[in-house]
């Protein structure tokens, strides 16, 4: 149970800036089901068509805020990085999953993209 | 299937309770349900226990002989089941299931949590591992965060505000105050509960259910035989169990429970009953707005108007649906393992008259909802006199 807390990348703007272009966003690999199409983030063993072969699917990493909240209480890994806002994104091709934003506060419906994915853990930022 | 009855209730106090082991509460529990009942523990068949955490909580596993033995259950069946902050209302089910299916006429059900003996953030640790590690708490998630973007989704596809929430709040501290077995028992305010200190936007400490320590026994055996043990017996009408994915980025309508719903029609469909002939009801109010949600999954309101629902009295003691008179798991206490089957025992006691100053006036039939996590599991019980 316990596992240390992913550490977000540092927020250096202006350095993150030389390197980045303003708004730039990583692509993402999907697994997308061989039989009815659907997206998934991480690839399942069946599919809720019953199908159990997926493919890689590359998407934009672009995507929607549908719900979000910025934690002041934490579990114990996490309690260094509060206060932190943590998310579920409906990225393009409607699949959605939980992330932490970077940087500022972001509400329903605000785009977002993808900065980095580490140790598992997605991280965006508003677009 | 043969229909069965609820022929004794036993509970302890809930709350924390630093010189009381995890075995101690279920003895309480259990013996007092067993004395309730007058049944004598040879005359038990089978155990089953809800418990959640408790190798993580106390380090002790194998639980359900442990306390079958200490209540001098020798050699029964005894199985500890686990479906997070539904594992007693599961156990109850599964125990429901094999009284109806006449594998044992007379069983023990209860549920047990023993959580004050380690630290907050550990326990928010324990607690997350309900959800989906890999997909959620990995990013940070803990369980008021969960329920927090449930909160603000539902306030954003239906309006309902952190006001409404607070009524929920406020009207359980009220019930809790007249209930002498519920962790808290101080009345508050709207205000206090808006003002709160901020957990995870947009829910306060006073959105959020207690962590307790408590145990909850409930005695069945079918109903023909009911009248041998008990003068009041309480009619099982409909149970019913359902599960969900446990991601809530999983889900296609974060607003909703799918368990819910599902447990619920099946459990109507089995009593033969619409939610308006619901009397009184428990339902599982580990944070205000998965009351809010419930009473619409459930059908006692339409989608979106649970919120303008609770702030209307609807739920009140005098209201048309009284929810959780005992204080909810808000007021009364939420021990993880034990809050299905404490339910129940607060729902029998209203259905048998019993329940003093919270009586409430009708109290014919009575529905229980148990919600396990994020909602992957949910376990609904209707009840009839």
């Amino acid at each position: 149970m316990a596992r240390a807390s992913i550490t977000p990348p540092r927020e250096r703007k202006a350095a993150w800036r030389r390197f980045r272009p303003r708004g730039a966003r990583r692509k993402m690999t999907l697994y997308r089901c061989t039989s009815c199409g659907k997206l998934a983030v991480t690839q399942p063993a069946f599919c809720g068509c019953g199908n159990r072969k997926w493919l890689p699917a590359t998407v934009s990493g672009k995507g929607k805020i549908y719900s979000c909240t910025t934690l002041y209480a934490a579990a114990e890994p996490f309690e260094k990085d509060l206060p932190f806002q943590i998310a579920i994104i409906e990225l393009e091709g409607g699949v959605r999953l939980t992330g932490r934003i970077l940087g500022a506060r972001v509400d329903i419906g605000d785009d977002v993209a993808l900065v980095e994915e580490r140790g598992g853990v997605h991280f965006f930022s508003a677009a | 299937m043969r229909p069965v009855s609820i022929i004794g209730v036993g509970k302890t106090a809930f709350g924390a309770f630093p010189d009381r082991s995890l075995l101690d509460l279920a003895v309480e529990a259990g013996s007092k349900c067993l004395k309730d009942g007058h049944v004598t523990p040879p005359q038990v068949e089978a155990f089953y226990l809800g418990n959640f955490a408790g190798p993580s909580f106390v380090g002790q596993n194998h639980l359900a002989p442990y306390v079958a033995s200490a209540l001098g259950m020798d050699g029964i069946p005894a199985t500890r089941i686990e479906d997070a902050c539904a594992s007693s209302g599961s156990a109850f089910f599964h125990a429901c299931a094999a009284v109806a299916g006449g594998m044992y006429d007379v069983v023990l059900a209860a549920g047990v949590e023993k959580m004050t003996s380690v630290p907050g953030t550990r326990v928010t640790q324990i607690l997350a591992s309900a959800g989906d590690l890999e997909a959620e708490v990995k990013a940070g998630a803990t369980f008021p965060a969960m329920f927090a973007m449930i909160a603000r989704r539902h306030m954003y596809q239906f309006g309902t505000t952190r006001d409404q929430l607070a009524t929920v709040a406020v009207k359980n501290h009220a019930n809790g105050a007249k209930n002498p077995d519920a962790h808290m028992r101080k009345l508050i305010t709207k205000e206090q509960a808006l003002n709160g200190r901020m957990i995870a936007d947009p829910l306060t400490i006073y959105d959020c259910s207690l962590v307790s320590d408590g145990a909850a026994a409930v005695l069945i055996c079918p109903a023909g035989r009911a009248p041998d043990f008990s003068s009041k017996p309480i009619r099982i009408l409909g149970v019913a169990q359902a599960s969900d994915r446990l991601a809530l980025a999983d889900k296609d309508d974060i607003t909703t429970f799918r368990s819910v719903q599902r447990a619920g029609e099946k459990a109507f469909q089995m009593a033969g009953l619409r939610p308006r002939d619901i009397h009184v009801a428990e339902l599982h109010d580990c944070f205000t707005i998965a009351e809010i949600i419930a009473l619409e999954d459930l059908g006692f309101v339409p989608r979106g108007e649970g919120g303008p629902a609770s702030a209307s009295g609807f739920t009140a003691p005098d209201g048309e649906l009284p929810v959780n008179t005992s204080g909810g798991l808000k007021a009364k206490g939420h021990p993880v393992g034990a809050t299905g089957i404490g339910q129940l025992c607060d729902l029998v006691l209203q259905m048998r008259c019993e329940a003093g100053e919270r009586q409430v006036r009708r109290a014919e039939t009575g529905l229980a909802q148990n919600l396990g996590g994020s909602g992957a599991t949910c376990v609904v019980t209707i009840l009839g006199r």
